[in-house]
């Protein structure tokens, strides 16, 4: 198991377990939910915002790395080309980001329907779920690129399966909509997760390649200094290498925050919850839920310090 | 070896090219077909990543085994400057196995 791997004595690797499953079933609501769904929810609202993060820059890394590699070159800009390195369309990567709100959402409402039987109590998320559902479906439908169908096909039975958990919140229907989310909910959105994560590896594998050039540009800055000998300027090589451990900085940042990561866990995990839900919650399926979800919280943890730190920078 | 796994594989081989290309200097002749092999990447990369396969068609099982064929020979030499001539003629293999995959596309996204 993988939250025990570092220690040595059997007793000792177990003992995590047992106390989280103490905790754990001290913290659980009658319907035995809550607690597992709330380490989900933060730490899908965590993977959420980094690969937002990556979608949003996306077009723009495109732009800045064709600026730059004309520059390095000492090459005219065509401002024609600026819009056709870009990847994906306005509307398709509105509609990832659409997809992104309705994860975010719905993990929000799962989260209030484990918490709460009063349907009065969870009005707000449901608003907030019919809303992103809504502006998605609308994105979707006007994709103007009929060859998309991979992302058609996947949004297509979210829609259907969150559609129909409102309908039995709005019908009262509070642990129906629960056993539904989850059980009904797991090919759908595992599939969308799994199209996202496809999406955002590109994303961050364009943007690997983007710092990559930058890297190299500011190598060569310093170098073409040093060629001049001793008519080379201090305070220029001074400044050039100071560059140059920034980017350095940067780039090992970079290496840990793939968000892909952080949505294969978020698969996982979700696969998890199902199996514990359709397990009669036995302990045994618990235990593997602790474990996916400890995982996923620590991949989860990882990727968004390490997106963070590279905004900050 | 599905469609992130190309597109990882492009993204590695660059990131070797460049730390390559800084063994030269930016005037240096040596460096010019490594420049322009990286710009070809580059753009082949970003167009593959717009780009929907499937992974189940002969062409695209074909075109994705030569390219990991010509990957391993690649990565044997690119990280040496002393086999550089080497190194370029695998590069233009591999550019040439990366646009036969890119022809194996079933369509574009959005």
């Amino acid at each position: 198991m993988k939250i025990c791997s570092s220690l040595r004595t059997p007793f000792a690797c177990r003992l995590p377990v047992v106390l989280a499953a103490v905790v754990f079933f001290a913290a659980c609501g009658p319907r035995g939910y809550e607690a597992p769904i709330t380490k989900f929810h933060d730490a899908s609202a965590t993977v959420i915002e980094s690969a937002r993060v990556y979608f949003s820059e996306l077009n723009k890394v495109e732009r800045d790395s064709y600026i730059l590699a004309q520059a390095s070159s000492r090459a005219p800009i065509d401002p024609r080309r600026i819009s056709r390195v870009q990847v994906f369309s306005q509307e398709g990567l509105q509609a990832r980001l659409e997809a992104l709100d309705v994860l975010e959402a719905y993990g929000a409402l799962l989260l209030q329907l484990a918490k709460s039987n009063s349907p009065e109590k969870i009005r707000g998320e449901t608003t907030d779920l019919k809303g992103s559902l809504e502006a998605l479906s609308g994105t979707v439908s006007g994709l103007t690129h009929q060859d998309d169908r991979a992302f058609r096909n996947a949004v297509g039975p979210v829609l259907t399966i969150v559609g129909e958990v409102l309908d039995l919140v709005i019908q009262h229907k509070i642990q129906e909509a629960l056993d539904s989310a989850i059980e009904g909910g797991e090919a759908p959105i595992n599939d969308l997760v799994k199209l996202l994560r496809r999406d955002i590896n590109l994303a961050y594998q364009r943007k690997r390649t983007a710092l990559s050039a930058i890297r190299l540009a500011l190598v060569d800055d310093y170098n073409r200094e040093t060629q001049k000998g001793p008519k080379a300027d201090p305070d220029k090589l001074r400044t050039y290498a100071e560059r140059i451990r920034a980017q350095e900085d940067r780039w090992e940042t970079f290496n840990n925050s793939n968000p892909g990561e952080g949505l294969d866990a978020m698969a996982k995990a979700h696969s998890a919850l199902v199996e514990f839900a359709e397990s009669d919650k036995k302990k045994s399926s618990f235990q593997d839920l602790v474990a996916a979800m400890e995982d996923f919280a620590a991949r989860a943890k990882r990727v968004g310090e390490a997106v963070q730190a590279l905004r900050d920078k | 070896m599905n469609p992130d796994d190309v597109i990882t594989i492009i993204g590695d081989r660059i990131v070797a090219l460049d730390e390559l290309r800084g063994s030269f200097m930016p005037d240096d002749p040596k460096r010019k077909p490594l420049d322009d092999a990286r710009q070809a990447l580059d753009d082949a990369q970003r167009e593959l990543a717009k780009k929907q396969f499937d992974e189940n068609t002969a062409a695209y099982k074909d075109a994705t085994g030569r390219l990991a064929a010509v990957n391993a020979e690649l990565e044997n030499t690119i990280s040496d400057i002393g086999q550089l001539e080497k190194t370029i003629a695998n590069l233009n293999k591999f550019l040439a196995a990366v646009n036969t995959v890119a022809n194996a596309a079933i369509g574009v996204l959005a």
